[in-house]
């Protein structure tokens, strides 16, 4: 390839780009900034979008200054805002700044509807921190409806060998985005295109490698109900591979490096950090006839009622196990290290798992993103089970349900010699199973003395993670808080300033150690589900199962249906059916929505009735065995969610018997 | 001076004594329920001179004692702010913990320093110097001092006694020379918990405030700010000696109004050919007065985007008019400008004007200080009444003020030394309309209807600024949501919105919509409750709990009226009563009608005052018994 031919093609102006269907000058590190800017078409399939980037050009250009590798980002965008809201989206900018990095070269104009150009001030340009993070910021001067914006900058930083680009939004689409690497010849990186983003095999121009990439008309993907977007947004992920200069059989920067670099930082301790852990652990009580199991669950609620994990906690000591100790405060990687030293006093086997995070981007496990590295779990081969260090309201075996049921990178720790080391794997993290997680109920109403109001004993039995996003409260809130928030929880049966009789059960989050299902149940006087309908009783029964989610009129599905966890409803409800009357229309009751793959449900609801002794017994199942549901099955998905909707709306219709 | 030192001394070493005298369980007995609690929260301020100069330096100190060790990790954040008129000169930071015989100090080490988010404001030099206390649990103390400087004691900021936890002990002192005028309001205080105590040493006095055991407040989403209800003492500076005069600064009205019309110096005061021709061509052909200044507000709402930079001084100084028409956005006060300089190139008596919006509880002349106001508007007087324009909502109605200002004073600047003080009218209910009239025919159990709705007033202006943001789908969804009714099973099958009048921002959305299972079809019976829409709640106010009163956006009136259509071989069986309720808060009542082949049903509803106070939960409550009641009425159809 010859990259004169490259920048000949880019001296046509941008008009006529963006005026051809394909992604062109793929090859170029800069756009050009035209001396009289051009207002550009909007192309025909974006009609009716408030704004649309017609242009999003990034460029990561590795160059040697002196003997240093220095890296350089070149950002250019060209945005076309048709209306107020597109107007709002852009009138203000801010430009990331990474760590350690400056920012130059900074052109930001916008392009009037009536072709005026109008530039930003140098001087209007500010800067500041945010949650730890700096940006340049500035607001677009002259924008109206019809007007382009364009700004381009430079980022010059130390070099990073990890990158993820993405080029899709929430609520603005892309005409055209480009991507290209530039890299000395001898360093050879590896690059990869997720969800419709295009990669182009690297290219040898002059001294320099060229990795280019491209995609065009990107739709927006925003937030769906039981969707998790972020694995497939149209991004690009890439890295360092090979210094051909040093040896070209060598891998750089792999998963099993990771691994072992990882294991060494996590499981290195010094020996005041081990006698301080020792101490500590002596504080636990910690029976001598305890199973290896319940020292796992026994260390870990010791430290977490003892140490408070902040994310953002910075500082030198901040992961030192002795000033944790001292200060009751650490961050995540401090917990991790502190369980692991405690663990490993114990002699306890465990693994360190960095799980692919269902709610953010995924790990590829071809190509190893160190950066996107963020979450640490510890997984016991003896029980299969999992620790979460850093959350402090989950025990032993739940964890953030979004970091299990996924794929994770595995750290197995051996010794080699006198060294410890780990081999690095990919595996499967289990979750707990969906029968462990429940949310069922037992329910008995009958109507009151007056005939007016119900008096309901409500009953709510929370298991797994059903139970274990529920438990904080009774830790973490000051007693009036929790009162409230009890009331509320028997509210959602139905709404009442008169509840009586209310009683909480293994509200303590060791409860999930066992999974002890937590209880919470209270007897409730309402009128709020009768009505009348002249001399007869109309009973929301229904809504006694509390309001469902629904999806009856959706936007066009673009995602498959996610759960957080897979779990189960089984609801039992009874009611006595008052002295000389009937229920008219009991088989409104009867409902089957159900999906089998292989003879097993993988998700339905079904409910019936029986009528015993006057007494109207009901069973509801619902059941959701999966974690994940294939855009095919999404209408089926709807079906099921839509059906304990659907059981909200039953009216049973109470009469006088003649 | 050695007595001034002396009381000094007494205050720094007797102070945290008393504080730690308190113990855990003590303290747990007077706060029960708690997890945390103020032990205590105080600030010392002096006021002393530079070169003739008065400024102003505060120390505050505040301890918090843990209850409980679940609380470890609740309350270790915290944070100081500083900008350029409040430095901060001054941290230190540590808790106390317990160690059996006494407590150990663990000093804080790591502060952090960046700017301060704000929610409205774009940019600003407000910094925020975050920090986490160690080891929070039980027994527990943490203590955070810190100095700050204000080199213009214009800025003296808000004590406040009260807090989100209770508050042992809180104590405001003011140190100054006697011949400074120093002034305080104290607000929220109707049980008179604040002793003030006054004393002098020397050429010094000395305004100390303290409270006791202070309740901790309960704020609610519904309800005012918190000034509103938390208890609190401004203490200002009305006046201070130099070289034998009188300096005032805030000794009254006047005051305040000379400071704030400083700032208005040089402001459009160079005329620029550019704003000169926009305003002609908008005014072109605009008869009267008010033709030519609802145009102008129209087209500046229209054109200039809300931006706010406040660095320093531009917190308080307009932008000039031309540099707001190129660049096309600012914040209030360069709205403000703007129009005010096109409403005064087109002939009109414009002005600007200083105001408070209601997150604001105080008036000029009961709080004569800056802290009174927070935004800036237009004022212009045709026909001899003012109208208050205030652009940075762009579909706020002409004539109308924006809600967030209704029933608040404007400080109107006639001239650089005349002002008025005008109170923004609070806008009828019948201003602000949601007339619904939905038609509804029965097959099954399933309800459908067509219904068009119209919007005006605030309503109006509020369709016009969702239609702004959601285009396409989104149009589809707000529309949906406005539309619904029944059940969340509402399915609307098609949709209308048209903007039936742009001026005075008007607007009717139609729908044709399906309700599955809405209705009751039994044998030869069919049942349907027609107050598709519930109006009010429910659930009453807990009157025990909740003493903050209930803001509403503005006042208004609702209409809406179904009518069935009585399907063919159905007669009606049962037609509920018709109700009607009427108190100073609301106005209620459900009416139902037989006509030939329908059945209709008319709900109304009336929001009578802005603010629903604690006095009036009672008859708010009383309204909600009979409602309730009312809404669980079906009427009954039965076949001929």
């Amino acid at each position: 390839m010859n990259k004169r031919i490259f920048l000949l093609l880019t001296t046509s102006i941008l008009y006529s780009l963006i005026g051809s269907a394909q992604v062109d000058s793929l090859y170029t590190e800069t756009e050009p900034w035209a001396l009289s800017p051009v207002l550009h078409q909007l192309p025909a399939n974006f009609k009716n979008e408030s704004a649309l980037y017609l242009m999003d050009s990034r460029t990561f250009h590795y160059k040697f200054e002196g003997k240093n590798l220095t890296q350089f980002n070149y950002v250019y965008r060209l945005i076309k805002v048709e209306d107020d809201k597109g107007i709002e989206m852009f009138n203000k900018i801010y430009l990331a700044i990474p760590n350690n990095a400056t920012i130059y070269d900074i052109k930001a104009r916008v392009i009037t509807a009536a072709g005026k150009v109008i530039t930003v001030p140098a001087d209007k340009i500010k800067e500041e921190e945010e949650d730890g993070k700096r940006y340049k910021l500035f607001a677009m001067e002259g924008m109206d409806k019809g007007s382009e914006i364009e700004y381009s900058y430079m980022i010059k930083k130390d070099p990073s060998f990890f990158g993820s680009e993405i080029f899709q939004s929430k609520s603005v689409p892309y005409y055209q985005v480009k991507l290209l690497i530039i890299t000395p010849d001898h360093l050879k990186f590896e690059a990869k295109g997720f969800n419709g983003f295009s990669i182009l095999p690297d290219s040898l121009v002059k001294e320099e490698r060229f990795i280019p990439g491209y995609s065009e008309n990107i739709k927006e993907l925003g937030d769906e109900k039981y969707g998790l977007r972020d694995a497939y947004l149209q991004r690009a992920d890439f890295k360092l591979s090979y210094n051909l200069a040093q040896n070209s059989d060598v891998e750089l920067y792999t998963w099993k490096e990771l691994a072992r670099k990882a294991y060494t930082n996590i499981s290195t301790f010094s020996d005041k950090e081990k006698k301080a852990s020792s101490k500590f652990i002596g504080g636990a009580n910690i029976p001598n006839d305890a199973t290896e199991e319940k020292v796992i669950m026994l260390l870990e609620d010791y430290m977490k009622t003892r140490i408070n994990v902040d994310e953002k906690l910075a500082g030198e000591d901040v992961d030192n196990i002795e000033a944790i100790i001292k200060k009751g405060n650490t961050n995540n990687f401090g917990a991790v290290r502190f369980f692991v030293c405690m663990l490993e006093n114990k002699n306890i086997r465990y693994q360190i798992v960095f799980p692919s995070v269902r709610n953010q981007l995924p790990l590829d496990e071809d190509l190893a993103n160190w950066n996107r590295i963020d979450e640490t779990l510890i997984y016991f081969p003896s029980t299969g089970k999992l620790v979460e260090p850093s959350a402090s309201a989950f025990r032993y075996p739940f964890v953030d349900a979004y970091w299990a049921g996924t794929r994770g990178l595995f750290l197995k720790g051996t010794t080699i010699g006198d060294m410890k080391t780990a081999i690095g794997k990919f595996d499967d993290i289990p979750i707990e199973p969906f029968e462990q997680n429940a949310h069922n109920m037992e329910i008995h109403a009958r109507l009151d003395a007056s005939g007016d109001s119900l008096i309901i004993d409500s009953k709510q039995i929370l298991k797994g993670y059903g139970a274990a996003y529920y438990r904080p409260l009774w830790t973490f809130l000051a007693k009036d808080k929790q009162d409230e928030a009890v009331k509320d929880i028997i509210q959602s049966v139905a709404k009442s300033e008169n509840i009586q009789n209310i009683k909480t059960e293994n509200t303590s989050l060791t409860d999930s150690w066992d999974n002890i299902p937590l209880i919470i149940s209270g007897t409730i006087h309402t009128a709020e589900l009768l009505e009348r309908a002249g001399n007869k009783i109309l009973f929301k029964f229904g809504e006694l199962i509390g309001t469902q989610e629904q999806m009856y009129q959706e936007k066009p599905r673009q995602l498959p249906a996610e759960l957080q966890y897979a779990h189960i409803l089984e609801r039992k409800i009874s009611f006595d059916i008052p002295p000389g009357y009937t229920i008219r229309n009991p088989d409104d009751i009867n409902m089957n929505v159900q999906h089998t793959v292989n003879d097993v449900v993988t998700m339905g609801f079904i409910s019936s009735y029986k009528i015993v002794n006057n007494v109207l017994e009901v069973y509801i199942l619902e059941t959701y065995r999966q974690l994940k549901y294939p855009l095919a099955e999404f209408e089926t998905f709807k079906k099921v969610i839509n059906a304990s909707a659907d059981f909200n709306k039953i009216v049973l219709v109470l009469e006088k018997k003649v | 001076m050695k007595a001034f030192l002396l009381s000094f001394l007494f205050h720094v070493l007797l102070l945290p004594a008393f504080i730690y005298g308190q113990s855990v369980e003590q303290m747990q007995q007077l706060f029960p329920d708690k997890m945390a609690v103020f032990s205590n929260v105080s600030r010392s301020v002096e006021i002393g001179f530079k070169k003739g100069v008065p400024y102003a330096e505060a120390n505050d100190v505040s301890e918090m004692m843990i209850l409980n060790d679940n609380a470890n990790g609740i309350y270790n954040k915290d944070e100081v702010y500083n900008s350029d008129f409040n430095e901060l000169t001054k941290i230190e930071a540590y808790t106390l913990v317990p160690d059996g015989n006494g407590t150990t100090k663990i000093k804080v080490t790591d502060f952090k320093t960046q700017s301060s988010a704000s929610h409205d404001v774009f940019y600003d030099d407000v910094k925020e110097t975050s920090f986490d206390f160690p080891r929070m649990m039980k027994g527990s103390v943490s203590h955070v001092e810190t100095e700050h400087f204000n080199k213009d004691i214009r800025f003296l900021s808000t004590f406040y006694f009260s807090n989100y936890l209770p508050v042992h002990n809180a104590t405001y002192s003011i140190t100054f020379p006697e011949d400074v005028d120093i002034r305080y309001i104290i607000k929220n205080d109707d049980k008179k918990i604040i002793t003030v105590k006054e004393t002098k040493k020397g050429r010094m006095k000395k305004l100390a405030f303290t409270a006791n055991d202070v309740k901790n407040y309960d704020h609610f989403g519904d309800g005012t700010s918190i000034p509103y209800y938390a208890m609190h003492v401004l203490v200002y500076v009305a006046s201070y000696q130099t070289g034998g005069e009188t300096v005032p600064v805030f000794s009254s009205l006047d005051e305040l109004y000379k400071w704030n019309a400083g700032f208005l110096n040089n402001i459009n005061s160079v005329a620029d050919d550019n704003l000169k021709r926009i305003t002609d061509s908008i005014c072109l052909n605009k008869k009267t007065d008010r033709e030519k200044a609802q145009a102008i507000y129209f087209w500046v709402q229209n054109h200039v985007k809300y931006v706010a930079f406040e660095q320093g001084l531009e917190g308080f100084v307009p932008r000039q008019a031309v540099d707001v028409f190129s660049k096309r956005y600012g914040d209030c006060k360069d709205m403000a400008s703007i129009l005010t300089a096109m409403l005064k190139l087109s002939g009109l008596n414009a002005c600007f004007s200083w105001i408070g919006t209601r997150s604001i509880p105080y008036t000029y002349t009961e709080v004569p200080l800056p802290v009174t106001d927070n935004h800036m508007i237009s004022a212009v007087k045709i026909d001899g009444s003012w109208i208050f324009l205030d652009a940075t909502d762009p579909n706020c109605i002409f004539g109308m003020p924006t809600s967030g200002i209704q029933g608040k004073e404007a400080l109107i600047s006639i001239s650089p030394e005349k002002y008025e003080l005008v109170k923004v009218p609070v806008m009828p209910a019948v201003n602000s309309n949601i007339t619904d009239s939905t038609f509804l025919t029965i097959s099954g159990n399933t309800v459908s209807g067509n219904c068009s709705v119209n919007y005006s007033g605030y309503f109006g202006n509020d369709v016009y600024d969702n239609l702004l943001y959601n285009k396409g789908d989104d149009e589809r969804v707000y529309a949906r949501r406005r539309m619904a009714k029944g059940s969340n099973k509402f399915i609307m099958k098609d949709y209308k919105i048209k903007l039936t009048d742009q001026v005075n921002k008007r607007a009717n959305i139609s729908s044709v919509f399906e309700i599955p299972d809405y209705a009751k079809a039994i044998a030869d019976e069919i049942y349907i409750n027609l107050n598709l829409e519930k109006l009010i709640g429910s659930t009453p106010i807990d009157t025990s709990k909740r003493k903050v009163a209930v803001e509403n956006d503005f006042l208004y009136t609702i209409n809406q009226v179904h009518t069935l259509i009585i399907p063919d071989g159905y007669i009606s069986d049962y037609i509920p009563k018709n109700i009607l309720v009427s108190n100073d808060v609301l106005e209620f009542s459900i009416s139902y009608q037989l006509g030939t082949g329908e059945i209709s049903a008319t709900q109304k509803l009336i929001i009578k005052k802005l603010y629903i106070q604690p006095a009036d939960f009672p008859a708010w409550n009383q309204a909600v018994s009979m409602i309730s009641p009312a809404y669980k009425e079906q009427v009954v159809l039965k076949k001929k």
